[in-house]
């Protein structure tokens, strides 16, 4: 008899033990996947570019009323500004876009225009940017004689960016120079820049 | 009526000066440094009241507040709620504030106004429409699109009425539009791209009602400086070079607020308007700057919003600012711009030594020297000490400055100057290093600070610092010393300096240090010199080599050597043998005699073969001959000379001449004419005196068993028991040759001389005689002499008058 209640004693120990255990590590779980560190069960937030486009802008602050017209369709284009009338860096007509093509691609095409194959004396990973219109679809494209290499065409996000984090050697990038070009797509209608710089690719 | 006129031009120039900054001063465009960070940052440029007394200045402008404008004033922001908003208040206000909250120079915002829309100064062609208010900082207004409208939002209020309408504007969002709208949020963009640009992935503005937490989580999409930086929190940092197309050309973006205003305003041409409009309001760009009045000699350095005055040019080049970039300005813009409050703990002035204002800073409170553009951490005390700084001459500056400055690194007691000379400082001294060996030994990490010639000047110097012999010539000067172990020897003329071998044989650097100043006033020890004693031995040094000096040859004025001196001197090999007593010279074909000191000069080659030269000779530099005092000659013994002012002929003998009193002994003893040498009767006369009576006899004696009789047309022999024969004695005939040797005749031939033959005759007379039985018997005629001899030309000697008298004479052979 004390034999059997020293059974069901262990076997009750094991399962408390287990149930700690499975408990402890679902806990861990939830820490990590409120964090950010885990995406388990919910999409990661990717950061959004910060601008003219997003800042204050993502949610109606208190100030902001609801506009009367937006792109009103008179065909008035009067610009703003009596000044230099460039404005800040903002191309886009928010929301009165329907059907327009994409603002031309501007930014650092490329983080450096002198890289090393061999990452020495600079680095073979590079960074891109292509500024547009939030929504559109971007690519940078890299030509030398009859060859062209293109980095993945993305869309951009909320700021109307795009950016590429990568190597010389991802997309095959070999010694030379390469014209560089960005492109960007909305509504079937393209806008172009060609840089002005080409990358010189060194061994 | 004139005068009026001229004066009403006078002004409209004057206002269209005022008034259009373009005009006042078109600045010079750096595309790559439009703008310092220092100067962008500096929130605190103006006050809200000095900018709405900026703005009263224009009569037409849209925003003054005595054009009755007012706007909403910015109050906070989250990134769930947006930007929000207090009550109204004047363009001052807002742009303070919203300069205050983001940290960027309320300058820039005032001349960012004026390029978007020209607010500031007003005098639009359309007067000051609410479109401009509506986009007032160009923030989200994009060109060339369709504009849009807007209602029921406060835009602006003027005269009392709040504007709430936009029939047509481009900016593209309701919650942009209006002056206050649009001020913040410039305000934050233009921040937010200096500090991104930089790489400040956590720069966020979080306080108060203010909640930028939103930026650190945010990507930036602009331009970037130079580095190795993040555009999103969660990229791996990548290498920027800074360089960026602008209007289809390179740019390299120096500074963070360059890449902002350009992410602001991608173009050229804006940003030179941007460039002229600040410059001709507010000053220069770039900074620091250095400024001062055309009636004032005093010149300013600008930091952080305060004029300091600058107590030397030098230090203003230390502190990077060029002289020609000292701008010239009204006194009324000297008078505007603040001295630091006495209470601030702000110097009034700058020096090349310059810490925070607090010892409780980001770099701990440390003292830095400034140099040539860069600041220097002075590591301690005993550096601090070693440089002989003084601690008045710290100068106390903001942080914010201190820490723009550009770093170079902590403060090393190896320092270089402009020149390249090298010093390395402690005790209160530079001291110089000239050679790489004894740098590197010295300071193996090579690391050193650039100082200025006004810091390295100003640094009292010691002497140089040296593992091993190095020669030092004084800058401006001809002179050159030796320098070892710490001490300078002079060295006092150029054969000196040969004899030494410093070139040839011992490589011994010579450094001279770019000015006077940059060692310590030379006091030589001593002089080096060609003679030199070593340990009792003397030693002629001959560049390539020295030479044992032999006692006898009594040489003075040699110089003992020291160990220093000793140890260089080993270093030069000894010669095989000691010094032969003739020299000469590898540049020249004069041979010398050394004796008693001096060397004398063989003169002829004659005397060089008579004397036997050429097997005691050393060939010396010249520098080591020189060394020798020179005076007189050497003439070998039977030399034949003459003085210039008389005829009389000399043998050299000895250190003395005797003279040949007739032809007959001249010839009678082998000599040539031709042979005589001529010297000045001065020079003959000191080296080879001359007494009377030490002349050459026609008989010489040969001290032992016979006598020569030399005559010019043979020599005879006489054996002494033959002597009386011709009248001769042997005593008289040694006492008059005493004071010469046959060597003084070195052409008689004693070895081809005849047995005196049996018949004399006197150099008188004709008669011959044959010397027989103790007389003197005359011939009568030649041919009774030929018969006797049975020769046709027989040999007869000729003996003087007074010794053939001295025999009897006998009766004519017949």
């Amino acid at each position: 008899m004390r034999l059997k209640d020293n059974k069901k004693s262990i076997t009750k120990k094991r399962v408390i033990i287990l149930v700690s255990v499975v408990a402890g590590l679902l806990l861990i779980l939830i820490v990590l996947e409120k964090t950010g560190v885990t995406n388990f069960v919910h999409t990661s937030k990717k950061a959004v570019t910060a601008n003219e486009y997003t800042k204050g802008e993502a949610s109606t602050p208190p100030d902001s009323k609801t506009p009367q017209n937006t792109g009103n369709g008179s065909g008035s284009t009067t610009p703003g500004a009596q000044g230099d009338g460039s404005g800040s860096q903002d191309k886009n007509t928010n929301g009165s876009t329907s059907g327009s093509a994409p603002i031309t691609p501007f930014g650092d095409f490329v983080s450096d225009y002198e890289p090393n194959l061999g990452g020495r004396p600079h680095p073979n990973t590079l960074n891109s940017v292509c500024n547009t219109t939030p929504g559109a679809q971007c690519t940078i494209t890299f030509t030398m004689g009859n060859t062209t290499k293109s980095l993945p065409t993305t869309t951009a996000d909320a700021g109307g960016s795009v950016y590429w984090t990568w190597k010389l050697q991802d997309i095959g990038l070999s010694t030379g120079t390469w014209k560089i070009q960005a492109t960007a797509t909305l509504n079937n209608k393209t806008a172009t820049a060609d840089s002005p710089l080409s990358l010189e690719v060194k061994p | 009526m004139k005068r009026l006129l001229s004066f009403s031009l006078g002004m409209v120039i004057i206002g269209l000066c005022i008034f259009n900054p373009s005009i006042a001063n078109a600045a010079t465009f750096n595309p790559n440094r439009i703008m310092d960070d220092s100067v962008f940052d500096n929130a605190y440029s103006m006050s809200a009241v000095q900018i709405d007394n900026f703005l009263n200045q224009f009569p037409n402008s849209c925003i003054s507040p005595n054009s009755t404008f007012r706007a909403q004033v910015p109050h906070g922001y989250t990134p769930s709620g947006g930007f929000t908003y207090s009550g109204n208040d004047t363009a001052g206000v807002v742009i303070a504030t919203a300069a205050q909250v983001y940290g960027i120079n309320p300058q820039v915002l005032i001349t960012t106004l004026q390029k978007e829309q020209s607010l500031v100064t007003g005098g639009r062609s359309d007067g000051c429409p609410v479109k401009a208010y509506t986009a007032a900082a160009g923030y989200g207004c994009p060109d060339n699109v369709q504009p849009f409208s807007y209602t029921g939002l406060n835009l602006y209020t003027k005269n009392g009425v709040t504007v709430t309408s936009v029939p047509t504007t481009c900016v593209n969002s309701a919650v942009k539009a209006g002056f206050s709208q649009q001020v913040i949020r410039a305000a934050w963009l233009l921040k937010f791209s200096e500090e991104r640009s930089k790489g400040n992935i956590n720069w966020a503005i979080i306080k108060g009602n203010w909640n930028n937490s939103d930026d650190p989580q945010s990507c930036y999409s602009g331009y970037m400086t130079e580095g190795t930086f993040q555009r999103c929190p969660s990229d791996s940092p990548v290498y920027y070079s800074g360089v960026t197309s602008i209007d289809g050309s390179a740019v390299h973006m120096d500074t963070g607020a360059t890449a902002s205003l350009y992410r602001y305003t991608p173009h050229f041409h804006g940003n030179q308007l941007f460039n002229n409009t600040f410059t001709g309001w507010f000053g220069n760009t770039i900074m620091p700057y250095a400024f001062k009045s055309a009636n004032d000699p005093t010149i300013y350095l600008y930091i952080s919003g305060y004029k300091l005055v600058v107590s030397a040019m030098a230090v203003l080049q230390d502190y990077g600012v060029s002289p020609e970039s000292i701008q010239t300005v009204s006194q009324t813009t000297v008078d505007s711009i603040p001295s630091p409050a006495g209470n601030s703990g702000i110097s009034s002035h700058i020096s090349s030594l310059i810490k925070t204002t607090s010892d409780n800073d980001a770099d701990g409170g440390s003292i830095y020297l400034v140099s040539a553009g860069k600041k220097y951490q002075i590591q301690n005390m005993n550096q601090f000490n070693d440089f002989a700084f003084d601690e008045a001459d710290i100068v106390y500056l903001p942080a914010g400055y201190v820490t723009s400055l550009p770093g170079g690194g902590q403060l090393s007691n190896f320092v270089r100057t402009p020149t390249n000379n090298v010093f390395q400082v402690s005790g209160g001294q530079k001291r110089i290093i000239f050679d790489y060996g004894t740098y590197k030994s010295l300071n193996p990490s090579d690391n050193s600070t650039f100082l200025s010639y006004f810091l390295a000047d100003s640094l009292a110097s010691g002497n140089p610092i040296a593992n091993s012999e190095i020669l030092v010539k004084p800058t401006g000067t001809q002179q050159v010393f030796l320098y070892t172990n710490g001490t300078y020897y002079g060295i006092p003329t150029n054969d000196t300096y040969r004899c030494w071998g410093f070139e040839p044989k011992l490589n011994t650097p010579v450094f001279s240090p770019a000015a006077s100043s940059y060692i310590a006033a030379i006091s030589p020890t001593s002089n080096l010199n060609c003679l030199t004693t070593v340990s009792g031995t003397t030693y002629l040094l001959n560049s390539v080599n020295k030479l044992t000096i032999p006692g006898s040859y009594n040489i003075s004025g040699a110089t003992t050597a020291d160990s220093s001196l000793s140890s260089l001197a080993a270093k030069i090999p000894t010669h095989g043998s000691a010094l032969n007593t003739y020299v000469k010279s590898s540049t020249n074909s004069a041979v010398y005699y050394i004796e008693n000191g001096i060397r004398k000069l063989v003169p002829t080659y004659n005397n060089f073969v008579l004397l036997n030269a050429a097997s005691h000779l050393d060939v010396l530099d010249p520098a080591a001959i020189n060394t020798i005092p020179i005076s007189g000659i050497k003439l070998a013994t039977g030399t034949l000379v003459k003085t210039s002012n008389s005829p009389a002929v000399y043998a050299i003998n000895g250190n003395s001449r005797v003279q040949y009193t007739t032809s007959a002994n001249f010839l009678g003893y082998g000599n040539d004419w031709p042979a005589i040498e001529t010297y000045a009767a001065n020079v003959l006369d000191a080296a080879y005196p001359y007494t009377n009576g030490d002349d050459v006899q026609g008989y010489y004696y040969d001290g032992t068993s016979k006598t020569y009789a030399a005559n010019e047309r043979a020599c005879y022999t006489i054996a002494n028991s033959e002597l009386s024969k011709y009248g001769l004695n042997q005593a008289s005939i040694a006492s008059g040759q005493q004071n010469y040797t046959l060597s003084a005749f070195p052409k008689f031939n004693t070895g081809a001389c005849k047995t005196a033959p049996a018949y004399a005759k006197s150099p008188d007379s004709a008669v011959v005689y044959w010397l027989t039985g103790g007389q003197k018997r005359p011939f009568s005629g030649w041919s009774k002499l030929v018969d006797h001899a049975g020769n046709a030309n027989p040999d007869i000697i000729t003996i003087d008058t007074t010794s053939l008298n001295s025999v009897p004479t006998g009766s004519t052979v017949q």
